[in-house]
């Protein structure tokens, strides 16, 4: 698939790599496709337009992120390396510590994200640094399920 | 009628006069005249997709919902009011996006089911089906 080079949101996918892995879709986002639902748009808007699971605070704030994300599983963890047995995902924060974005983890050198919108991409944790959707702040992880 | 205009190119006398005149012409037609009519739609037109276009631009990457709904070019077309729901219609039928929170600014309405909440298409439909039975058809422009 193509490689994305975004500079102006992400200056670090320039060097770093962003590969085009889906369509563009308004269909989900980056919250759903790391929550593994891509049917709705997760977000805990004032205008209740994005779905939220209704047990969890309905706020922009890290916890209430970190709740839904607990709510299947996953459990706070130190970095982002990979763990064989594993599943991980990670939260990024702008400066004043909102939600901005959430990756889930492929490999043991790649992440997939989908950008709003837009494709779905492949990329490191670095290449989409730094730019619109802050840093990667927060990990959280649960057990691989056995298929 | 007599106005005080300013000029913002150096026009000679005679055409600081042509214009004053062409500027009175319109005031005299405006509410009559059906062309005058055009000109303005066509102009609100062109400032609409103008909006729109900068509006997704500039949130093409962003998840969260309250960016997208307080962009200012989005609260821009909400300030054009009624005028714009054709356009807007017009738009989430063909070129979609999160419209949504505009039309509800705008009508005062909110016609998405609570099971539709998050589900893009269901949202979607939902105010479609709501313009068709309101025949809100679309408003022509000339550009």
């Amino acid at each position: 698939m193509n490689d994305l080079s975004l500079p102006k949101d992400f200056p670090n996918s320039v060097a770093e790599p962003f590969t085009i892995t889906s369509p563009i879709t308004r269909n989900y986002n980056c919250i759903a496709w790391a929550f593994g639902d891509d049917s709705k748009w997760y977000w805990p808007d004032d205008y209740g337009i994005g779905f939220w699971p209704i047990p969890l605070k309905r706020e922009c704030s890290s916890e209430s992120f970190v709740d839904l994300f607990k709510s299947i599983g996953f459990v706070p963890c130190k970095t982002d390396k990979y763990e064989t047995n594993f599943e991980k995902i990670a939260l990024f924060l702008d400066v004043h510590g909102f939600p901005t974005h959430a990756a889930k983890q492929i490999d043991e050198h790649k992440w997939s994200s989908k950008l709003g919108e837009h494709h779905d991409v492949s990329h490191t944790i670095k290449s989409i640094e730094d730019g619109l959707y802050g840093k990667a702040i927060i990990f959280m992880k649960r057990k691989k399920m056995v298929k | 009628m007599k106005t005080e205009t300013e000029f913002n190119i150096p026009f000679s006398s005679v055409g600081k006069t042509t214009s004053i005149s062409f500027s009175n012409c319109i005031r005299l037609y405006e509410g009559n005249s059906l062309f005058v009519k055009q000109k303005k739609i066509s102009k609100e037109y062109r400032d609409f997709i103008n909006l729109k276009d900068k509006w997704k631009e500039e949130t093409m990457f962003e998840s969260n919902l309250n960016n997208i709904f307080s962009n200012s070019n989005y609260v821009d077309i909400i300030k054009f009011g009624a005028n714009v729901l054709p356009w807007i219609i017009k738009d989430l039928r063909k070129d979609g996006g999160y419209w949504f929170v505009a039309l509800t600014k705008i009508t005062g309405l909110n016609p998405i089911r609570e099971t539709s909440r998050g589900v893009y298409e269901e949202m979607k439909k939902d105010w479609l089906s709501w313009a068709d039975n309101n025949y809100l058809n679309e408003r022509s422009v000339t550009t």
